[in-house]
């Protein structure tokens, strides 16, 4: 670029301005040459003009000699010979002029004598060509008078008087060949200056021509010189400007991308920030931090200090082992996110009004490498509250799929009407339960611990006979449920102190119950539909009424609850059951003899039957044996049925001890073994180490005479030989007819 | 290549070996508790090691300090029943590269696997 303009200026300026002005100096030069040489020529020329008035002075001088000599009779040899030469010079020289020819100057140069062609000059030469004719005549002709003789000569001699005659005559002429001469060189002069003044005008043109052209070099390359000097600052300025313009747009699309990029921190939906090893939060963060983190200033704050008032002592101790790992480059980032503690964690904010919000976040991280080492990490953090609970939600649903499903595979094998009393049964608990949960008796009771602990102990109650039942029909859902909910209550009964408040977890275990039998009554609903075609499809009419006999579901729901309670305690038993005496008494009141039987069933499988190699060691057949049989009717006109286990009966011993420590029976008192026997019945009474689902927890003697004795007016008696048996007689006033 | 599996359940040792896959690795050896992790990385120098953290004899975060005594760049995930975000933050810490919760799926140790060796 620009190398270009001064190439082209050398090409078309400095090359065509320098060979002119070389040819301008060499044409001056050539002038120069040519008017020198005009120079000399024309003074030659003049000076060989001025030499005719001088010959002709001559040949005057001589004649007149000559004519002396001649009249004194003196010989005129010298005379004669310069009269000779003079006349042949100005011969020739005359000649010169007419013709043109090589001559001699008077210097003694021979140089090229042009002939006359001025009209002026041409007319003082032919006036002194007729001067000359004469005095050429005349010389001669003194010459051959007076000279040597010569032979052949045409000549004729002259006489005295012709001499004197030649003499006046040269002498008159000679002066006007002197004015003729003076004429003629004048007007050679003129012509001469004529030529130079021809050769000066070009000259002197050339020379401006070249004084120009040698001054336009320098003045050029001076004004090149200050051309592109301006150039080059125009250009600069126009660079600097370009540049300008460039660093405008450059800042300008600077400030629209930290525009975007402000617009991007201002509006996205989570909170993003740079943190250092340290945990301080950098300058530049996402406006939904405030937000997120619910406080106003966050820049250049320990992200570690904001977390460990929102986290758990437990949480807050994993997160700073994990940022220590963030910022351990020797830990490989892959590996390190893996193991993320912050994806959805559980915070509590202090809520202006009081207590708490509740919110999950998730924190992401990735790290900023530098020169190898983690200068910094980008955290980005969002409420997934909701997303959270949503997954809650979805567990729970499964959960409660899975839990229905459970409740279905457990009723498919109980006959509509033992499900159908386990509902009632269970709708009455619940309701017993809600009754005794309900705020205004906590008022009415002024919420005094032993106020509460009796409520507790009549849930307790409900839950157990519940419990019972779930397990005869294998309800196993409600059976762990009922389990679940007494292990709470339990947990409550072994409180030194209650407070209202410990009832909430009551509540919610009875809306988990009273959930479960809504599932339940819907799917009963669904399967009577799916019964129906099967019973029309033809089961044997014999099965479907021993199924609708009360007592023959009591067995069954009986001989089911033992077999599963014994394969679960590694025990080994039979049931023998009087069909006809139990059909006798429990077909007024199913519901009570099966509540009642089953509950002393489990205590029997639980705490009196011995495993079979206790039995074998203490010479008992292996397989215990476990009986209901019918009782004569009383005086009293009560109908009754004996329940009999062989096993290891009441331990009297464990009972006084419980008794005593439970205040029951006095440390000092001497009590029969009647009297211990019947601590069973006190409410909460458990003898039990270990708490199971089939361990009673003494609460089953508890609710069996409950509702045996003051609710149907009937009676218990314990018959126990410790070691042998154990046989409890259960009495219920007659159906009235 | 060679995998180390460790974990004193045979039904996860198994699950662990259908997962991994015979076509990645040439020869596979197991072990039931970290005493026998270590022994057994001596001998064998396994490529891959999965590592259960609650075992009986020594529990894996300690089988992890040893083998990455003998071997810095031994390369172990983690596969373990805990959930406890701890136990995974201090796998990781001793330089355990990957963490895989159980129950483990065919597909997610042959990802978690894949993980570890890519780079």
């Amino acid at each position: 670029m620009r190398q270009r303009p001064q190439l082209a200026w050398t090409v078309l300026f400095y090359v065509p301005v320098a060979i002119l002005a070389a040819a301008s100096i060499f044409g001056v030069r050539h002038y120069t040459r040519l008017l020198d040489a005009e120079i000399a020529t024309g003074q030659r020329t003049l000076g060989v003009a001025g030499r005719i008035s001088a010959y002709g002075e001559q040949i005057g001088k001589s004649i007149l000699l000559i004519e002396k000599s001649v009249r004194l009779k003196r010989p005129a040899t010298t005379a004669v010979y310069e009269l000779q030469v003079a006349a042949d010079r100005l011969d020739q020289i005359i000649n010169a002029f007419n013709e043109g020819s090589e001559t001699v100057s008077p210097d003694g140069v021979r140089f090229m004598l042009e002939a006359v062609t001025d009209e002026k000059a041409l007319a003082s030469l032919t006036q002194m060509n007729v001067i000359w004719v004469g005095m050429k005549t005349r010389a001669d002709a003194v010459v051959l008078t007076a000279g040597p003789k010569k032979q052949n000569s045409e000549a004729i001699p002259f006489t005295e008087a012709s001499l004197s005659e030649a003499s006046d005559f040269v002498t008159a002429q000679q002066v006007f060949l002197a004015e003729q001469t003076l004429a003629f060189g004048r007007r050679l002069e003129e012509l001469a200056k004529h030529r130079v003044i021809a050769l000066e005008g070009p000259r002197g043109i050339l020379i401006g021509v070249a004084a120009v052209l040698l001054l336009a070099l320098p003045g050029a390359y001076v004004f090149n010189r200050v051309l592109r000097a301006r150039n080059a600052s125009a250009r600069l300025a126009a660079e600097l400007g370009a540049s300008q313009a460039k660093l405008e747009s450059q800042s300008l699309a600077l400030s629209t991308a930290k525009a975007e990029t402000d617009h991007i921190m201002e509006t996205v939906q989570e909170g993003l920030f740079l943190i250092d090893a340290n945990g301080i939060i950098g300058d530049y963060h996402s406006r939904e931090l405030t937000a997120i983190l619910r406080q106003d200033k966050i820049a250049g704050r320990n992200l570690l200090q904001i977390l460990e008032r929102l986290l758990s002592e437990k949480m807050f101790t994993f997160t700073k082992e994990y940022f220590a790992l963030l910022f351990d480059s020797r830990r490989r980032e892959k590996s390190v996110l893996q193991v993320n503690p912050l994806t959805d964690i559980e915070v509590n904010f202090p809520n202006p009004s009081g207590g708490f919000i509740n919110r999950y976040l998730g924190f992401s991280f990735r790290r900023i490498v530098e020169n190898g080492a983690v200068a910094r990490v980008f955290v980005a953090v969002r409420d997934v509250t909701t997303q959270v609970e949503l997954e809650k939600k979805l567990r729970d649903s499964e959960r409660h799929k899975d839990r229905q499903l459970d409740i279905l595979l457990g009723i498919v094998h109980v006959a509509p009407e033992e499900l159908e009393s386990f509902v009632k049964l269970v709708e009455g608990e619940l309701d017993t339960i809600n009754e005794t949960l309900r705020a205004e008796h906590f008022a009415a009771t002024g919420g005094q611990g032993d106020a509460l602990r009796q409520r507790l102990q009549t849930v307790f109650r409900s839950v157990h006979n519940l419990k019972g039942n779930a397990a005869a029909l294998q309800l196993t859902t409600f059976q762990k449920a009922a389990d679940a909910f007494e292990s709470k209550l339990n947990e409550l009964l072994n409180r030194p102190q209650l407070t209202g408040d410990d009832f909430l977890s009551v509540v919610v275990a009875q809306a988990g119950l009273r959930a479960d039998l809504g599932d339940l009554m819907e799917l009963r609903g669904k399967l009577v539909g799916l019964r129906q075609p099967v019973a029309a499809a033809g089961v044997a009419p014999d099965q479907g009424a021993a199924l609708a006999s009360p007592a023959a579901q009591i067995g069954a729901g009986l001989r089911q609850l033992v077999a599963d309670a014994a394969r679960d305690l590694d025990k080994v038993t039979t049931v023998n059951i009087d069909d006809y005496a139990l059909h006798t008494v429990a077909a007024d009141r199913p519901a009570l003899v099966r509540d009642v039987l089953i509950q002393l069933a489990r205590n029997s499988v639980s705490h009196s039957i011995e495993p079979a190699p206790v039995r074998l060691a203490g010479g008992k057949p292996g397989v215990a044996t476990l009986s209901v049989r019918g009782l004569p009717r009383t005086e009293d006109g009560l109908v009754g049925l004996a329940f009999r286990d062989d096993g290891a009966g009441l331990d009297l011993a464990a009972i006084r001890a419980r008794a005593e420590s439970a205040g029951l029976i006095s440390p000092n008192a001497n009590p029969s073994p009647a009297d211990i026997a019947r601590c069973i019945f006190a409410p909460g009474f458990s003898t039990a180490a270990q708490p199971g689902a089939h361990a009673g927890r003494g609460m089953g003697m508890d609710i069996i005479k409950t509702k045996v004795v003051d609710e149907a007016g009937g009676a218990i008696e314990i018959h126990c030989t410790p070691g042998e048996f154990c046989e409890f007689h259960l009495y219920f006033p007659a159906a009235t007819a | 290549m060679k995998l180390l599996i460790v974990d004193d359940s045979l039904i996860m040792r198994r699950a662990i070996e259908r997962s991994a896959g015979r076509s990645r690795f040439s020869e596979i050896h197991t072990a039931t508790n970290g005493l026998l992790a270590v022994e057994m990385f001596a001998r064998h120098r396994p490529d891959v090691v999965t590592m259960d953290i609650t075992m009986p004899d020594m529990d894996g975060l300690s089988a992890i300090d040893l083998i990455l005594k003998q071997n810095p760049a031994a390369n172990i995930l983690v596969v373990s029943a805990l959930a406890d975000k701890g136990t995974a933050i201090e796998a990781v810490k001793r330089g355990a590269l990957g963490f895989l919760l159980k129950p483990v799926t065919a597909e997610s140790v042959h990802n978690a696997i894949e993980n570890i060796l890519s780079d």
